[in-house]
């Protein structure tokens, strides 16, 4: 047998060469259904998509997404609060049934939240075309 | 005595060089160079807050709120085919100079591109329609078969009014203005009001 094989510096060699392969292999943390809807642009980490629906009314889609805003995390070291002032947009975009976009772009809406306050954000689709939406957050100041 | 009269040329020649720097020809123009400007496109969605005063972020987000909400009404999606509309010009009724044909013809484009409504045109665009088509049918200048025929206009089922308003507030540091937005869907046969929306947009400045 081949010294080389079984000398101790090989064996460990192999052994954190697998390790390091096996953590390779292994996927990161599947994202959720919400996580997947949601486009974030910026700083937007405050604010929490809580929750997600939809439903046909009157032959158009009709989406809501409940958000509420943490506010910036306090500071490490004193404990004391930051200033909540990020200032967020945020707007849907809709969806056919084959994942293209209808509809032109809409208008990024200011969400006027304070620290702690949540809201249910309401989108109407343009279109009976529409088959699913997306959110998308982004901080503009 | 040596040093009084060298302190005499000293002070002399200082005075002659002065004189002489007035003698230097200076500019009678002045060139004005510009500060360097930068130009750039930005995103005609995004967020205006340059200053309290109606812009286009309340322009975009009146019009889609708005037609969006008319789309999902009762009277427009039980209707068999797109039923005929038409819009009034919204009433400004602000202090503040807003160009409302604008707002109209936003609500307009959005209500058209849905596909849900057709609109016959409003009173305002009524002139036009008559001159087109007395020039067609008065100048002589047309084939026959191929000319608008008066009489043949299709009346709007319903029309569409609008009013903007504002309440304004401000003290030496603070200033508040609220917006509102209304809109309403008539039917022009029963004078029935079919569906009205509104709109709340509220902007402060602070100093």
């Amino acid at each position: 047998m081949n010294r080389t094989f079984t000398s101790p510096i090989f064996v460990i060699t192999a052994l954190v060469g697998l390790s390091l392969l096996s953590a390779c292999n292994t996927s990161p943390a599947a994202l959720t259904e919400k996580q997947k809807m949601t486009t974030r642009m910026g700083d937007t980490a405050a604010v929490e998509v809580v929750d997600m629906r939809s439903v046909v009314r009157n032959n158009l889609l009709t989406a809501q997404v409940t958000v509420k805003n943490w506010g910036p995390k306090p500071d490490k070291a004193t404990g004391e609060q930051k200033p909540d002032t990020n200032l967020y947009g945020y707007r849907f975009k809709w969806l056919n049934a084959s994942g293209m976009a209808v509809f032109s772009d809409e208008v990024w809406k200011p969400l006027t939240l304070t620290r702690d306050q949540s809201a249910d954000l309401v989108g109407i689709a343009p279109t009976p075309d529409a088959a699913s939406f997306r959110f998308e957050i982004n901080q503009y100041k | 005595m040596k040093k009084f009269q060298l302190s005499i040329v000293l002070l002399t020649t200082l005075v002659m060089g002065a004189c002489a720097n007035k003698n230097v020809p200076q500019q009678s123009t002045q060139i004005y160079i510009p500060s360097p400007t930068v130009v750039k496109y930005g995103d005609s969605q995004s967020i205006e807050t340059v200053t309290a005063d109606f812009g286009s972020t309340d322009l975009q987000t009146v019009a889609e709120t708005m037609t969006r909400s008319l789309l999902q009404s009762k009277v427009i999606q039980n209707s068999i085919s797109a039923p005929t509309v038409t819009l009034a010009e919204v009433k400004n009724q602000t202090t503040e100079p807003i160009n409302t044909r604008m707002m109209t013809e936003k609500i307009r484009t959005q209500l058209m591109k849905s596909g849900q409504v057709r609109f016959a045109i409003s009173a305002n665009e009524m002139q036009s329609q008559v001159d087109e088509t007395k020039r067609q049918n008065q100048s002589g200048m047309y084939r026959n078969d191929g000319t608008a025929k008066p009489s043949r206009m299709e009346g709007a089922k319903y029309r569409i009014t609008g009013t903007i308003s504002t309440i304004v507030k401000q003290n030496r540091d603070m200033k508040d203005i609220f917006y509102n937005f209304n809109l309403n869907l008539v039917n022009n046969e029963s004078g029935l009001l079919e569906w009205a929306e509104e709109k709340e947009i509220r902007k402060t400045v602070t100093r």
